[in-house]
C-alpha cells in the first residue's frame, strides 16, 4: 500500500514539476513580480465589489438564485480550463507510451493527472477567487470565507467531469478526432460562459417573474449558495459526486486510456482514388505555394480548429452587438467587430503560412532563393487571409449593408497589419504539434493585440462609470501585457539570419 | 529436479483487428538471454505486436506471458520485467537527463541511490555524461534516442523491446547501441527488436522471425532460414525479399 502511495506521489510531483517548468520559461522573478502586482490589483477590485455585498449570506430566494448563477458561471469556467488541461495531459505530452508500459495501473496515471489538473485549475482560479474570499474577511463579509474550502472541491469536481467527458469522447470518436472535439467543446463552454455572463442582468428579472421556474431555481440557488458558504452537507454532496465521477473515470474507463494511446494508424486509412483532373500544381512559385498552403490547411483538422477557435470565441460578442438596438454607436461597434474577426483570421492564417511549414527543411533547401520563397509565402498568406475576411463581411451584409463599404477597408487594414506583424517575426518552423504552434510568435503577437484591444476598451468603459477600480485593473493588465511581450518581439531579420537560425 | 525455466516471452495465438487485420494468430517465444529480431515490411504488424506485449494495446484474442506471468491477469507484475522503446520515444524536454532517468527508476520501483548510480553509468557509456545538467529540449534526435535507450536499460529488464532503435543515429552512436544490446544479452537479458536494417538483424540476432500481413511466415536462426530456403549462401536480405515479396 505504501508503494502505491509512493507511486501516486511520484506521478503527481512529476506532473506538477513539468507544468511549473512549462510556465516559468522566462525569468521566474519577473513572472512572480507581475503576478504579485496583478494579485494586489485583483484585491482592490474585489474590495470594491465586496463593499456592495450584504454582511450576512443572502437569504432571499432572488439573491440566492443570482448567487447560484454566479457559481454556475464559475464552474463552467473551471470546466473550460479543465478540458483544455486534459487535452494537454492526454494528447500533447506524448508520454503515455512510457507511463503505460511501466508497472503502474492506468488508473493511477489518471488519478495523478486528475490531481495535477485540479491543482493547476485551482492555481489559476485562486488568482481570481481568493481576493474575494480575502476581502470578504477584511470587510466583515465572513460568509465569503467559505470560498477557501469550496474552491478546491469545485476544482476537483470540474476536473473529474472534464476527464469523464474526455474519455467518453475518446471512446466514441477515437484519439485523433477526440483532440479536436475536446478543443471545440472547451470553446463552446467558453462561449456559454460568455453568453451567461452577458445575459446575467437581463435573465434575472425574467427568471424572478416565472412562477413555475422560480421554485426550482431557488432550491438550486440555495444549494449552490450553501456550497459557497462551505456548508458541510453541500460540500459532502460535492465530494461524493466527485468521488463517483472519478471512480467511473479511473476504474471503469481506464481501459479507454490504454486504447487511446494506440497509434493513429488504427483510425483507418483514406481510400486511394485516381488522380483527378485539375488537382495538379500549376507552374509558378506563388500559385504552387498558394495551392499547397490552402490544401494543407483545409485537410488538417488541427489547423482548421486553430483557425476557427478565435471565431468561436468572438462570435458571442458579435451576437450581442447584433442584438443591440440600432443606435448611433452600434454600427461603428459592429465595424470594429468585423475588423476583429478579419484580423483574427488574418493573424492566424498569416502565422500558419509564413511562420510554419510541414517541411521547413524542404522550404529552405529547394532550388528557389529563400527571399523568393518568403515573399511568395507572404503573397499566399495575404490572399488566403483576405478571402475569409471579405467573405465574412459579405455574409453579414444582410444586417449591415449600409456600413459594409465602411467596414471593408478596415478588413483590408486588419489583413495588412496582420501580415506585417507576422512578417516581422518570420521564421519557418515545423507545423506539427500544438506545443510548437503555441510558441509561434505571430500568434503571441495576435494574442497581445486582441488582449490589448479588449482591455483598453474595457478600461475606458469602466473608467466612465462608478466602477473605477475595474478600470484600474484592466488598465494595469493592458500595460502589463506589452511589457511582458515586448522582449519577445524581434526585429525583421534577413534571409541570411534566417538561414543561420534554421541550420 | 532442475528448476523450470520459463521463456522470457511467450505469445500465443495473438489477434488484433483494426479496420483490417493487423495481427493474425501470431505465436512465438523468446528464451532468456536470446536476441530475437522481428522483421517484416511496412504495415506487417511489428509495432502492433510490440505494443500488445508492452500492454499498450489489448489483443482481441490470445495470451502474452512475460517471465511466466500472464500480462492480462497481472499487468504490473509482468511489466516489471519489461522495457519498451518506441520508435519515437517521449523525452520530457524540460527535464535534465538525470531527472528523466531518476523518474524512470522510480516508475520501476528502483532504489534511488542504485538508480542514480546506474543512470550516471549509462550516461557515461552513451557519451551523454557532459550533458547531465542540460535540459533535454536542447538535445539532438540522436541524443534523445540514446537517452531513451538509457531509460530502457536502467532497470536491467529481463526483456528489452526496441522498435527501430537505430533510426536517427550516426555510425558511432549506432555501434554504441549495438554494443550495449550485445552486453545486455551477454548478461542474461533478452532483446526483441524490429528493424529495417537487415544487416543488424543478421549480425546480432540469435533467431529471426519474419512477419507479413500479421502472420509469422518464417522463424529460426539464419542457418535454419537458409536451409529452409535451400540456399546456403543467401543473405538475410535475399531471404527476406523472397519470403515477403510475392
Amino acid at each position: 500500500m505504501r508503494t502505491v502511495d509512493a507511486q501516486l506521489r511520484l506521478l503527481v510531483r512529476h506532473e506538477l514539476r513539468l507544468r511549473l517548468r512549462a510556465v516559468a520559461w522566462r525569468s521566474l522573478a519577473g513572472v512572480l513580480a507581475l503576478l504579485g502586482v496583478a494579485f494586489v490589483l485583483m484585491h482592490l477590485f474585489a474590495w470594491s465589489i465586496c463593499r456592495e455585498l450584504p454582511r450576512s449570506a443572502p437569504s432571499s430566494a432572488e439573491a440566492q438564485v443570482a448567487l447560484g448563477i454566479a457559481v454556475l458561471l464559475a464552474m463552467s469556467g473551471m470546466l473550460l480550463l479543465a478540458m483544455n488541461a486534459w487535452v494537454e495531459a492526454l494528447f500533447s505530452r506524448g508520454d503515455l507510451d512510457l507511463l503505460l508500459s511501466a508497472p503502474l495501473r492506468p488508473a493511477k496515471v489518471l488519478a495523478a493527472r486528475t490531481l495535477a489538473v485540479a491543482t493547476s485549475i485551482l492555481g489559476l482560479l485562486s488568482f481570481v477567487v481568493l481576493p474575494f474570499a480575502n476581502m470578504g474577511v477584511v470587510t466583515g463579509r465572513f460568509w465569503l470565507a467559505g470560498l477557501f474550502v469550496s474552491l478546491p472541491i469545485g476544482a476537483l469536481l470540474a476536473t473529474a467531469v472534464a476527464l469523464l467527458v474526455a474519455l467518453f469522447v475518446v471512446r466514441a470518436l477515437g484519439t485523433r478526432r477526440a483532440r479536436l472535439i475536446l478543443q471545440v467543446l472547451g470553446a463552446v463552454f467558453g462561449v456559454g460562459f460568455y453568453f451567461a455572463s452577458q445575459s446575467f442582468a437581463k435573465v434575472l428579472p425574467t427568471l424572478y417573474s416565472q412562477d413555475t421556474v422560480m421554485p426550482v431555481a431557488s432550491v438550486v440557488g440555495a444549494a449552490l449558495t450553501a456550497f459557497i458558504r462551505a456548508d458541510p452537507l453541500a460540500l459532502l454532496v460535492a465530494l461524493l459526486l466527485t468521488a463517483a465521477i472519478a471512480w467511473l473515470a479511473w476504474v471503469r474507463l481506464e481501459r479507454q486510456l490504454v486504447d487511446a494511446v494506440q497509434p493513429a494508424a488504427s483510425t483507418g486509412k483514406r481510400k486511394s482514388g485516381s488522380l483527378q483532373q485539375g488537382t495538379a500544381f500549376k507552374a509558378g512559385l506563388w500559385s504552387a505555394t498558394l495551392r499547397k498552403e490552402a490544401r494543407c490547411i483545409r485537410r488538417d483538422p488541427l489547423l482548421l480548429s486553430q483557425l476557427t477557435l478565435p471565431l468561436i470565441y468572438l462570435t458571442p460578442a458579435a451576437w450581442s452587438l447584433l442584438q443591440a438596438e440600432r443606435s448611433a454607436a452600434s454600427l461603428p461597434l459592429l465595424a470594429g467587430m468585423l475588423v476583429l474577426f478579419a484580423g483574427s483570421l488574418a493573424m492566424t492564417l498569416c502565422s500558419l503560412v509564413l511562420n510554419m511549414d510541414e517541411a521547413p527543411e524542404l522550404a529552405y533547401a529547394n532550388g528557389q532563393s529563400l527571399l523568393a520563397l518568403i515573399l511568395n509565402k507572404a503573397a499566399a498568406a495575404s490572399t488566403l487571409a483576405f478571402v475569409p475576411g471579405a467573405a465574412l463581411a459579405c455574409l453579414m451584409a444582410w444586417r449591415i449593408a449600409p456600413m459594409l463599404l465602411f467596414a471593408l477597408p478596415f478588413v483590408a487594414i486588419g489583413v495588412a497589419i496582420a501580415a506585417l506583424l507576422v512578417a516581422a517575426n518570420v521564421t519557418v518552423r515545423p507545423r506539427d504539434g500544438f506545443a510548437k504552434r503555441k510558441r509561434s510568435l505571430g500568434l503571441d503577437v495576435s494574442f497581445v493585440i486582441f488582449t490589448l484591444l479588449m482591455l483598453t476598451s474595457g478600461a475606458a468603459g469602466a473608467a466612465m462609470t462608478a466602477y473605477w477600480p475595474v478600470g484600474i485593473v484592466l488598465a494595469a493588465l493592458a500595460l502589463a501585457f506589452p511589457l511582458k511581450e515586448i522582449g519577445a518581439i524581434r526585429a525583421l531579420r534577413s534571409p541570411a539570419q534566417l538561414w543561420r537560425e534554421a541550420s | 529436479m532442475e528448476p523450470q525455466v520459463h521463456p522470457v516471452l511467450h505469445c500465443a495465438n495473438l489477434h488484433k483487428h483494426y479496420s483490417t487485420p493487423a495481427v493474425q494468430g501470431l505465436s512465438f517465444s523468446i528464451a532468456p538471454g536470446e536476441f530475437y529480431a522481428l522483421l517484416g515490411p511496412n504495415g506487417a504488424g511489428k509495432t502492433t505486436t510490440l505494443r500488445i506485449i508492452a500492454g499498450l494495446l489489448q489483443a482481441d484474442l490470445g495470451t502474452v506471458r512475460i517471465a511466466g506471468i500472464d500480462l492480462l491477469e497481472h499487468p504490473e507484475d509482468a511489466r516489471m520485467h519489461l522495457a519498451y522503446l518506441a520508435d519515437e520515444p517521449a523525452i520530457y524536454p524540460k527535464l535534465t537527463p538525470i531527472e528523466y532517468l531518476e523518474f524512470i527508476g522510480a516508475l520501476w520501483k528502483m532504489d534511488p541511490a542504485q538508480s542514480l548510480e546506474r543512470a550516471v553509468e549509462l550516461l557515461d557509456l552513451l557519451g551523454l555524461a557532459e550533458h547531465t545538467n542540460q535540459r533535454c529540449e536542447e538535445f539532438s534526435r540522436g541524443m534523445k534516442q540514446k537517452l531513451a535507450l538509457a531509460g530502457a536499460l536502467l532497470h536491467q529488464p529481463a526483456l528489452l523491446m526496441l522498435d527501430e532503435p537505430l533510426t536517427g543515429l550516426d555510425a558511432h552512436a549506432a555501434r554504441l547501441v549495438k554494443d550495449l544490446l550485445r552486453k545486455h544479452v551477454q548478461s542474461g537479458g533478452s532483446v526483441l527488436l524490429t528493424t529495417h536494417i537487415l544487416e543488424v538483424a543478421e549480425r546480432l540476432a540469435d533467431r529471426i522471425g519474419i512477419i507479413s500481413r500479421g502472420q509469422l511466415i518464417s522463424e529460426g536462426t539464419l542457418a535454419e532460414l537458409r536451409s529452409r530456403a535451400g540456399s546456403a549462401e543467401a543473405t538475410l536480405e535475399d531471404l527476406f525479399l523472397r519470403l515477403t515479396v510475392g
